[in-house]
């Protein structure tokens, strides 16, 4: 509901009424937010319709199956019509005769509940050189980042969430500003020259004492047990397309599936089979083109005029929270996504910190990114995840704040793990140090600036943080136990890009870290004039 | 309904217009009559009836006369107040904002919360000022649409709407005023 538009009705009545403003938003909202999910229900949909029209359709006069197909498309859409017919017959013929093959509707259950399988002690290798990994690839300018530091993005592509994406967005801006092509890494010296006015940092812990019991952590191993493939492969297994007969073929397993939601508004579904994740987001075809993204006006020399014509998004245009997570709680109840391992739902506000520091610096630069995400934060052993900058892992929910619509889905991934014990950190001195030093997420700082901002680290929460090891060509996805750090404020202006700081718990881990003479207040300073984030 | 042969005299033309019809509306007109029920079951038994009636009288129908979407919220809104009616309570009912509190009447519980907080509002309104509500901001219709579904036109609507201002800004909470102001009344 546009309530801009609600008001506009209300301010030409009575033009007064602009002085409650505030009133009348929270009143039009409450209408909004209450309004009830309908428990719409597509086999209904489906059920009356056939009830209707379908003993109809059985009778001489009735229409053929061809022409009910099309009845529901104008013509106008035949093309994408057809696309999606073929990719129904596609879907639909092996589904079929799966189905009958086995006496009814086969249910493909991929492992989203979670399942943890007890191994050994010490059963995924050493691990400290997850630390160094970590360390490298917080290299300054990141441009032209270090080898390692690029793998350890790579897996992260395919899958990659909202939240992932507006952060390597907002690197960007923030390491151009004369500073780009570094690779420098926590043991090296600094490489570039740099201005003594930039700000840098130092972190203090003001938190409680650490209470260290635990002689032994359990880091978990994400295992893919290729079912998937296995599962998907065999519905088409025994497929004769005519041309080609797929029973020929040994082992078949499938790699990736994509569905479309063949109607307005649908969405599109991945399968990621051999990362086991399932992604959905917009069907295009199927959206109305808005001024946002449309693309008409590329390539004919008016890219300048078109860009200006787009109308920022500003900060009262933000719904609320509650309004969001409705948003979101009904895209999942519409269309059936188990959140069972999710947690209670919760808006990322991580744009708030990037949009105030660019208003700060350049009010007409500084704008409200279109897509919100709901995170649904993911349970392992009871206790939250995160990415080792500090980011929330879970059941990722975009929304258009101008559509109210759902853009994508990620984080859908299957949930069978594999758990091993290691020796924990039961030093707390040695964790404290730790993460005063910048944490396994550190950045580098310049030591001779003059102007060095103390940044205060709260009591720490028992979290699990993702880790990715490389061994050849495979990756493995590791959780390890960690200690997430509040940083308590960070000081308006101030370009630091962390909220949190992090720490492994696993002791080899931070001995690492003491093997290397410690990497020192290395946190990366980033020139107060760097164009803010878009 | 079928069996009762009403799949006479209808042609290949008019199913499958109908199932475009169906389609594009079974949605809308299904919230609608939640919205007024606030009961999966009796929302879609009612959206049942609305549309077998829509079946059974589309030869009848000439778009010329009135839209689609005018005609089929007038069988749902019709068949809400025939199924409240029906349940010969002992004051007028039109719709589910109408009951006193304590009616034994089956509502799906997980909307019971979110529907409280506006529910003194709406109680204030006409059943029709409701409907003007419900289908301006639950179902985002334009006042061009509501005007047709309720058979006023546009003007009209906005001459009814300007004339209770004077009166409601006085008689209303803020709350109900604003509703009022924002959805008009078609009264």
């Amino acid at each position: 509901m546009n309530v801009k538009n609600i008001l506009k009705d209300l301010y030409k009545l009575d033009p007064s009424l602009k002085n409650r403003e505030p009133e009348l938003l929270e009143i039009i909202e409450k209408f909004v937010l209450a309004k009830p999910d309908t428990k719409f229900d597509k086999k209904f949909e489906n059920e009356l319709k056939k009830e209707i029209l379908g003993r109809f359709a059985q009778t001489d006069q009735g229409v053929s199956f061809w022409q009910a197909i099309m009845g529901n498309i104008s013509k106008r859409k035949f093309a994408y019509a057809m696309s999606g017919v073929v990719i129904l017959i596609i879907i639909a013929a092996p589904l079929a005769y799966f189905g009958m093959k086995n006496n009814g509707a086969e249910n493909l259950e991929f492992g989203f509940n979670q399942h943890v399988k007890s191994v050994g002690e010490n059963a995924f290798g050493q691990l400290s050189f997850l630390t160094t990994a970590a360390q490298d690839s917080a290299t300054l300018g990141m441009g032209n980042a270090s080898a390692k530091a690029e793998s350890a993005i790579a897996p992260e592509e395919n899958g990659v969430s909202a939240d992932d994406r507006s952060y390597s967005s907002v690197a960007a801006p923030v390491t151009v500003g004369g500073y780009g092509g570094g690779g420098a890494s926590a043991s090296m010296p600094n490489p570039m020259p740099y201005d003594r006015d930039v700000t840098g940092f130092r972190l203090k812990y003001i938190g409680e004492n650490l209470s260290l019991t635990d002689e032994k952590v359990t880091v978990l191993k994400r295992e893919k047990n290729g079912e998937m493939a296995t599962k998907f492969g065999s519905l088409f297994r025994n497929v004769n397309a005519g041309i080609l007969n797929l029973s020929k073929f040994k082992n078949l397993e499938a790699q990736n599936v994509s569905l479309v939601e063949n109607r307005d508004n649908g969405y599109n579904v991945y399968f990621d089979i051999g990362n086991e994740i399932i992604t959905l987001n917009k069907n295009w075809n199927k959206w109305p083109v808005s001024v946002y993204s449309d693309m008409s006006c590329s390539g004919n020399g008016k890219e300048m005029n078109c860009g200006s014509s787009v109308p920022s998004i500003k900060e009262e245009d933000v719904p609320r929270d509650e309004v969001l997570i409705s948003i979101a709680d009904n895209f999942i109840k519409e269309y059936g996504i188990n959140k069972n391992i999710y947690g209670a739902p919760e808006v990322d506000k991580v744009w708030q910190r990037y949009y105030l520091l660019a208003k700060s610096q350049n009010d007409a630069a500084a704008s409200v990114p279109q897509n919100m995400t709901v995170t649904y934060p993911l349970i392992l052993n009871g206790k939250q995840v995160y990415e080792q900058y500090g980011g929330k892992i879970g059941l990722k929910i975009n929304i258009d704040i101008k559509d109210k619509k759902v853009t994508d889905v990620n984080g859908l991934e299957t949930q069978n793990y594999s758990s091993s014990e290691y020796v924990a950190e039961t030093d707390s001195a040695s964790i404290v140090k730790f993460a005063e030093e910048g944490g396994a997420n550190r950045i580098y700082s310049y030591p001779e600036a003059k102007n060095i901002v103390t940044m205060e680290l709260e009591t720490p929460q028992a979290v699990y943080v993702r880790q990715w090891k490389y061994n050849g060509n495979e990756s493995s996805e590791l959780f390890v136990p960690s200690f997430l750090f509040k940083i308590k404020e960070i000081p308006s202006g101030v370009n630091y890009y962390n909220d949190y700081i992090t720490v492994p718990l696993v002791k080899e881990m931070l001995q690492q870290n003491d093997n290397m003479g410690g990497m020192g207040v290395k946190n990366m300073v980033v020139p107060q004039q760097a164009a803010p984030p878009r | 309904m079928q069996e009762n042969g009403l799949t006479e005299g209808f042609s290949d033309k008019d199913a499958l217009k109908f199932g475009e019809i169906y389609d594009q509306y079974i949605k809308k007109i299904y919230n609608f009559i939640y919205y007024k029920t606030h009961h999966k079951e009796s929302a879609e038994d009612l959206t049942s009836i609305t549309f077998s009636k829509a079946w059974e009288n589309f030869k009848n129908f000439d778009q010329n006369k009135g839209s689609v979407s005018a005609w089929l919220y007038k069988i749902a809104r019709n068949t809400v107040i025939d199924y409240w009616r029906a349940k010969k309570f002992e004051y007028d009912i039109e719709d589910i904002w109408d009951l006193s509190s304590g009616e034994d009447i089956k509502v799906d519980t997980e909307n019971v919360l979110k529907l409280e907080s506006v529910r003194k509002y709406m109680k204030n309104l006409s059943s029709g000022d409701r409907d003007i509500l419900i289908m301006r901001v639950w179902q985002e219709l334009s006042y061009k649409e509501i005007a047709e579904i309720l058979g006023k036109n546009e003007a009209s609507c906005k001459m009814a709407f300007c004339r209770a201002l004077s009166r409601l800004k006085k008689e209303m909470p803020l709350a109900a005023f604003i509703a009022f102001m924002v959805f008009g009344s078609l009264d």
